[in-house]
């Protein structure tokens, strides 16, 4: 750590000794929504100018995500792209694999609930350089390779995707190397990292009084404290045991490090683009990395190369080849386990060792969270990706002048290791061992495969480009195979071949047209229900360029766009019943599990039962998608762009609840599920110069709300308990009335005559009430309904600007999201079921129902959470409305201040010095009243960090 | 040259999608699975497949199979409730009801006739299995089929009727056949059976379904269809224009003719294959002197003449074992304290004779009834053989084990009821054991010998034929090593028959049904619902596995058990009926 931060002190010490100050305008990248002239569509198959094209795509360049220092680039995406929903996750140092768990995106909200594994997030397809990847590869690219971020997400830009494109599409364009003389970059940056809005649990004393309110509640409202007025008193004044295990367990902050060389240039028959990242990410827990210890923390290696060379007249070519080689260590324990043993693990129940070099712990409480980081060794994983693409490409203009051929593959290939050094020690309370574990050595674990991947693609294009008087033609047709190897039940290999195309034609450079198709074929069904064909219609009409717009002043750009379209969805989950359900397969288990013995004497025999009901018909979900689209110019400053959308999902794989239990075994999968989707995104740039200040605005606001139009349900007692007519995700359970008070019950504790009786056993005062829906005088399964808003927010939004003077800039960015609700039972149950079964307490609870008057306590009137319970009460932990809350927020996630300056007057060499911070302020109720993160509630949390860095380019 | 490329591309690109359908899309080899087609291409794997089927089919009634936790024997009072986390406990509490608190697993029952049914369809593609096997094993499939019909029948009456896998175009509006009509299905498939099964299969495969076993189903289930549940002319609770989905509409006595001629033909077949009624130690009338060991072989030693189908189940980590043994030395799971609160009642104990065919004098209800402890294990011991052969009394070795130290007191003994406990009961059972020593699995006996002779017994009496009645019902009662019953009144023999039932297959899934099925007074008063009693112990505080460490004991009422009439019949899971094209069966 040291080492690293005297380099960069160094690096920084040369660069201002060599640099010559200079004035010169500040540099400001402001993203054009409707595209220069210049500016290319970001979508497959045809080379067209933005302003040609017909479909809805949103862009971002690279220099706007390398803003924001993470190990995992798709963070960078929050609040970038309108319609993208990106919500932040943990910032756990973790290798690839688990990138996605860590990254929850959809595209234009949910338009589907069938076979979504991730809570439905990530649905979406990655295509990288126009070659299907995965989300894993992409977060993995380092930013300032990458030129651009589009996702694609009307039928127009979806077209040619068949099967792949139900869910929308990123669209990721890495750097290319320019004509030119060659150019050096130099990108160095550090920084902190510190916890964001982590709930801590309370401390001893608090714990205590609030454990003393629980067992009275659970001794029939009788005041039996388990913890004596000395015992608080010893907690209150600092002599009893009191462990605040987040501050023994954390550092104050992490140190983060990215650094990178990049070279690039070239002339017309040879271009290049070379670059060398290194990346390092240390954990947020307080472990010191020794030869028996290591902190949670990730190194990774990237090297890239494109290089474009023109063979001859005719033959071009294209290789770019990546890898990347990651270490990732971590504490032998699982880190998720970790934290919620410190958020679980009271502060009274023993100090971290009881003498030295003896660790405490109890039958109950038996992984000390400060031991599990230092006691138990450490694990690691090597991940190593190695992706490869080329390209032969053939000007066939001797034979049709605008006629082209290109001829592709691609490769990739992922594979890790597991290496780790394990311990074990004894666990310590009142000078006796308390578990079976004794104290092992470190000792060296063998090295193991961790699983590998292996996608290849070849693809093949002939296209045809040709202007004439007013017309304008573009059009290429493209053929295109993949072979997917990995680990895995049903997941072994698949495969997959699409013919797909587009003709875009433009007349006047006014109204534009474009068909585009594709024919596509999965091995995930049956033969003879293979192939599915997916057309799209598109036009745009540039109005702006109409006579009676023309001299307009104001202004300067209208355009609509409309297309409809027919997409498909391939269900290729990981998942059990993913894939080949037409196959009828059979696995060894049965009822009552093991052997049936069919001889005698008897000796094994196997079992083989069928897995699922197949269903030969089965086939891929279908999309229809309608979009329209206007972009707006006006006084050379203000750029807009609207769209709206609709999605009607048809024939998505459900499991048919509603085929009676007579047809037998676990029901089939069927193409019946319907859900409509619709929604707009609006964006909008303000572009400026007052004096010697330049400065922009802009922002963005996506809308979507679905509805589950069927889905197969199993019938519902009541219409009211439903999901099908809701929105995906919409929690089911009961509605909460507030607290049983003293005169609902009688003398015996029985509930008064009239009161709905709930069925999760005996109530007392100050538990919830409950609404009986039904009015059967019972609270059970048949009172539930819609008790709040599906976890998935219905807006999306963001802030941004810049301003710009002499040569600094400073940039704020805010994003949030707004519409959604989160069921704390299930997001943070260790923080929100307080006490129950050996568990610790909150600021939640502190509030709690409670009425021992002789005590001083007397909380009926204003009490904020229901009565304390060491014992599961199963009644107060239903779900419902009382535990859903709202998850709204504003966040400042950005904030930058640079200064740029050439190194030698007048010579293209500049340095940029700028310092940023991440995540700096959060808004939000949940933060406000349960000291709840809106977007990470448990576990590892998301990181605040701030950081310096420098870019040097010559 | 160009020119040439051209087409060459186009060549390719026609060539490459033509092959694909073929074999780019194939699907790929997995590793790991098995698809139907691999099922059903040799002998090993069908055969894999046919054990799963018996697996599933025969499962019915055990634990864990819609039950979960605990045995039928709970419910009908012959042992106690279980734990409160017991699905036993939770009906004995607040009885059954379409959300879950069934003794069945209602879509089970259509999974593994499904399963049976795909075996059925499948079986001709296997390659390395002769013609008359693969009839073989066509037959064994409707017999399972018929098996679960059969159990739906008893507990239902009229079902659905689904004749083949069903696949997603086929018509999916199949409503409760009659109760006339289900039974005619599970009788033409018991007869469609008949013809296609073997009276005897190879050593290795013994144990599979035998023509024997269809003919039993088919006398079972007529039996079923002849006491008074069914066979009469409006059900208990109406179901107004669909009463004929659980009832036949009249009483008519020919239904019990076709249970005797049923009953008869199992009789007939069994002594020509080698089956029989276990007796080595009498003759007619002639109480039997080795009763004890000829019982317990016939319920406990696997493979013997007695039964002629078994539930062939070995996983120790199963319910099916775990509810099943007592050993915590030879069952060593770890979860057997499960069965603490398995002990006999009163209730039921009541039923067992005296060795000499005497009736027990056991001590009343209450306190001031007590007796001492030593009183109680004189009395045991009085016991007739099954008494012996089913159960260890407290503080006492098992009979059925004797010498090993495995089922002895210390080690299989749950407690006793002390201080108005309940749970531990007046015994506990330890059938299914005899001579099992280590072996912790059994075969649980699902059609044995007695049941036809009970039958014959039952049907005759209900025929007014007092004579052929006793005749048959002493040969089970004389087999079991005691004097012959000579009564003649229609209904005190009926009564003395019942009983012959109870005891004889005793926590045997067997009571439950018959005593709904034959509308018995009293079922609402300790029999199924009301008063359930255990006997309580005194102590001196020492270790209650030592007799003389017991003081007193006496007759306690411990808890009451829910009944309701609509509980002749069970629920049809209220999610099914939302689908509304199934009837729920009244009352729930």
């Amino acid at each position: 750590m040291k080492n690293r931060l005297t380099n960069i002190i160094i690096l920084f010490v040369l660069l201002l000794a060599g640099g010559t100050t200079m004035a010169q305008d500040s540099v400001i990248t402001i993203r054009d929504s409707r595209g220069a002239d210049s500016a290319l569509e970001t979508a497959p198959l045809l080379t067209l100018p933005r302003r040609l094209s017909t479909a809805s795509i949103s862009v971002v360049g690279g220099d706007d995500l390398y803003k924001t220092p993470t190990t995992n680039t798709a963070n960078t995406l929050i609040g970038r792209l309108p319609g993208l929903y990106a919500k932040q996750s943990t910032d756990e140092p973790l290798g690839v694999p688990a990138m996605v768990s860590a990254t929850n995106m959809t595209i234009r909200g949910l338009g589907s609930y069938g076979f979504v594994g991730n809570n439905a997030f990530n649905t979406f397809r990655v295509y990288v350089d126009g070659w299907e990847s995965t989300l894993n590869y992409f977060t993995t690219i380092p930013a300032e390779d990458i030129e651009s971020v589009s996702i694609l997400k009307d039928a127009a830009a979806l077209a040619v995707f068949g099967m792949k494109g139900d869910n929308g599409v990123l669209w990721v364009t890495t750097k290319k190397g320019h004509a030119g003389r060659p150019r050096v970059q130099v990108g160095a940056r550090a920084g902190v990292q510190q916890v964001l809005n982590v709930d801590k649990p309370l401390g001893s004393y608090d714990y205590a009084r609030l454990y003393n309110e629980a067992v009275s509640n659970d001794n029939g409202d009788t005041w039996t404290p388990a913890y004596s007025t000395a015992q608080l008193q010893a907690y209150k004044n600092g002599t009893g045991t009191n462990v605040d295990w987040y501050d023994q367990g954390l550092k104050h902050s992490a140190f983060y490090n990215n650094d990178n060389v990049s070279f690039s240039g070239g002339n017309n028959s040879a271009k290049y683009y070379l670059n060398l990242d290194y990346l390092d990410q240390q954990g947020l827990f307080n472990i010191r990395n020794t030869d028996s210890t290591s902190n949670e923390k990730l190194q990774r290696y990237n090297l890239t190369s494109n290089l474009d060379l023109d063979i001859s007249k005719i033959f071009s070519a294209n290789i770019s080849l990546r890898g990347m080689v990651e270490n990732q260590k971590t504490p032998n324990y699982n880190t998720s386990t970790l934290w919620n043993n410190m958020a679980a693990y009271p502060s009274n129940i023993y100090p971290v060792m009881q003498d030295s070099g003896k660790w405490s712990g109890t039958a109950l409480y038996p992984n000390n969270p400060i031991a599990s980081q230092n006691a138990l060794g450490w694990t690691s994983t090597q991940y190593r990706i190695l992706q490869g693409n080329f390209t032969l490409k053939e000007k066939l203009d001797v034979l049709l002048p605008g006629l082209y051929a290109s001829e592709s593959y691609s490769f990739y290939s992922y594979a890790s290791t597991t290496y780790s050094k394990t311990a074990n020690y004894a666990r310590y309370f009142d000078s006796a061992v308390r578990t079976t574990d004794q104290a092992i050595p470190l000792k060296a674990q063998p090295q193991t495969p961790a699983g590998q991947e292996d996608l290849k693609q070849a693809r093949l294009t002939v296209g045809y480009d040709h202007s004439w008087n007013t017309s304008r033609l573009s059009t290429a047709v493209d053929y295109y195979g993949s072979n997917y190897l990995g680990d895995g039940f049903l997941y072994y290999a698949t495969t997959y071949q699409n013919l797909s195309g587009r003709i875009n034609y433009a007349w006047l450079d006014k109204y534009i047209g474009e068909l585009g198709f594709s024919y596509f074929g999965s091995d995930a069904y049956a033969p003879g229900h293979r192939w599915g064909f997916y057309p799209a219609l598109s036009a745009a009409w540039i109005v702006s360029k109409e006579r009676f717009l023309a001299d307009n002043k104001t202004i300067d750009l209208l355009k609509l766009r409309l297309s409809a379209g027919k997409s498909g969805g391939m269900n290729d989950n990981v998942t059990q019943s993913g894939r080949y359900l037409f196959q009828q397969y059979y696995q060894t288990s049965a009822l009552s599990g093991g052997n049936f013995y069919m001889n005698n004497p008897p000796t094994a025999g196997s079992i083989l039962a069928p897995l699922y009901t197949a269903n030969p018909d089965v086939f891929a979900e279908k999309s229809m998608k309608y979009n329209i689209g206007v972009d707006l110019g006006l006084l050379h400053k203000l750029d807009l762009s609207l769209d709206a959308f609709l999605d009607k999902r048809s024939s998505i794989l459900t499991q048919d609840h509603s085929i009676p239990d007579y047809y037998g075994y676990n029901l089939e999968y069927n193409n019946v599920g319907k859900v409509t989707n619709k929604g707009f995104e609006l964006m909008g740039t303000w572009t400026d110069k007052i004096g010697g200040f330049s400065y922009s605005l802009n922002g963005m606001l996506s809308y979507s709300r679905n509805k589950i139009d069927y889905m197969a349900e199993t019938p519902p007692p009541y219409s009211y308990n439903a999901l099908t007519g809701r929105p995906i995700g919409t929690p089911i359970g009961l509605i909460a009335l507030g607290y049983y008070q003293l005169n609902d019950f009688n003398a015996d504790g029985s509930l008064k005559q009239g009161e709905p009786v709930p069925q999760f056993g005996a109530v007392q005062p100050g538990d919830i009430k409950y609404k009986d829906l039904n009015g059967d005088g019972k609270i059970d399964g048949t009172d539930v309904t819609s008790i709040g808003r599906s976890p998935f927010p219905t807006w999306v939004y963001s802030l941004g600007g810049t301003l710009g003077y002499k040569g600094f800039d400073l940039s704020a960015f805010f994003d949030g999201a707004l519409g959604g609700d989160v069921n704390l039972l299930s997001a943070a149950p260790i923080q929100t079921e307080s006490l129950v079964n050996n568990g610790n307490a909150f600021a939640m609870a502190k509030n709690a129902w409670a009425y021992y008057p002789q005590e001083g306590i007397d909380t009926r009137a204003t009490a904020t959470y229901p009565r304390l319970s060491t014992t599961a009460n199963t009644n107060n932990y239903q779900y419902s409305t009382y535990w859903m809350k709202s998850t709204d927020f504003l966040r400042l996630h950005n904030l930058e201040l640079g200064y740029t300056t050439c190194l030698k007057r007048g010579a293209t060499s500049t340095v940029r010095f700028y310092v940023n911070a991440i995540n700096l302020a959060t808004w939000s109720t949940l933060l406000k009243h349960d000291q709840l993160d809106p977007e990470t509630l448990g576990g590892y949390p998301a990181v605040k960090s701030y950081n310096a860095g420098i870019t040097l380019s010559f | 040259m160009i020119v040439m490329k051209r087409y060459l591309l186009l060549i390719l690109i026609a060539a490459t999608l033509g092959s694909c359908e073929k074999h780019f899309l194939q699907v790929p080899s997995t590793t790991g699975t098995t698809t139907i087609q691999t099922v059903f291409s040799t002998t090993v794997n069908a055969n894999a497949a046919i054990a799963a089927a018996y697996s599933n089919c025969l499962v019915q009634g055990l634990p864990y199979s819609g039950l979960d936790h605990g045995t039928i024997a709970a419910l009908s009072g012959e042992l106690s409730w279980g734990y409160n986390w017991h699905m036993t406990y939770k009906i004995i509490n607040t009885g059954l009801n379409a959300n879950g608190q069934s003794d069945d697993d209602f879509d089970g029952n259509y999974s593994y006739i499904r399963q049976a049914y795909l075996i059925y369809e499948n079986i001709g593609q296997v390659k390395d299995m002769d013609a008359a096997t693969k009839t073989n094993v066509q037959g064994e499939m409707l017999a399972l089929v018929a098996y679960r019909y059969m159990g739906m029948f008893i507990r239902y009456g009229g079902v659905p009727i689904v004749s083949k896998s069903l696949t997603s175009s086929d018509s999916l509006d199949i409503p409760r056949s009659s109760l006339q009509a289900t039974l005619d299905t599970i009788t033409s498939l018991c007869d469609r059976a008949a013809t296609m099964l073997p009276d005897t299969w190879p050593a290795q495969y013994s144990g599979r379904i035998t023509k024997g076993v269809v003919l039993a189903i088919k006398a079972r289930t007529l039996m079923y269809a002849a006491r008074p549940l069914f066979n009469s002319s409006a059900p208990v609770l109406s179901l107004g224009s669909h009463n004929n989905l659980i009832c036949f509409g009249s009483a008519d006595q020919s239904r019990w003719q076709d249970a005797i001629n049923a009953s008869n033909a199992v009789i007939t077949w069994a002594g020509s294959n080698g089956y029989q009624l276990i007796n080595t130690g009498g003759g007619a009338n002639t109480p039997n002197a080795n009763a004890f060991a000829d019982y317990g072989t016939a319920t406990s030693t696997p493979g013997n003449i007695e039964t002629i189908l078994a539930y062939k189940n070995d996983n120790p980590s199963s319910g099916i074992t775990k509810y099943f043994t007592m050993s915590k030395v030879y069952y060593t799971v770890g979860d057997g304290y499960d069965m603490d609160n398995y002990g006999m009642e009163t209730n039921f104990l009541e039923n067992y004779y005296k060795a000499d065919g005497t009736d027990q004098v056991w001590p009343g209800v209450g306190a001031s009834n007590a007796l001492p402890a030593t009183d109680y294990f004189t009395k045991m011991n009085e016991m007739e053989p099954r008494f012996k052969a089913d159960n260890m009394w407290h503080a006492s070795d098992a009979l059925n084990n004797p010498g090993d130290q495995g089922w002895n007191a210390a080690n299989c003994d749950r407690g006793v009821n002390q201080a108005g406990s309940a749970g531990h009961g007046d015994a506990n059972s330890v059938k299914f054991h005899y001579l099992s020593g280590s072996r912790i699995w059994f075969e649980f006996p699902l059609l044995r010998m007695a049941e036809f002779y009970l039958n014959l017994a039952e049907a005759y009496n209900e025929m007014g034929n007092s004579a052929q009645a006793l005749v048959n019902l002493n040969l089970v009662h004389n087999r079991a090593g005691l004097p012959s019953i000579t009564e003649t009144d229609q209904a005190t023999l009926r009564s003395i028959i019942q009983r012959e039932w109870a005891v004889e297959y005793y926590n045997e899934n067997q009571r439950y049904f018959l005593v709904k099925h034959w509308k018995l007074p009293g079922i609402d008063n300790g029999l199924v619902g009301g008063p359930r009693r255990e006997f309580q112990f005194t102590t001196n505080g020492q270790n209650v596995e030592v007799p003389a460490n017991l003081l007193t004991y006496y007759d306690q009422v411990v808890f009451n058990a829910y009944w309701d009439p609509k509980q002749y019949l069970e629920p049809i899971p209220q999610s099914e009926i939302n689908k509304r094209i199934l009837i729920q069966n009244p009352g729930y």
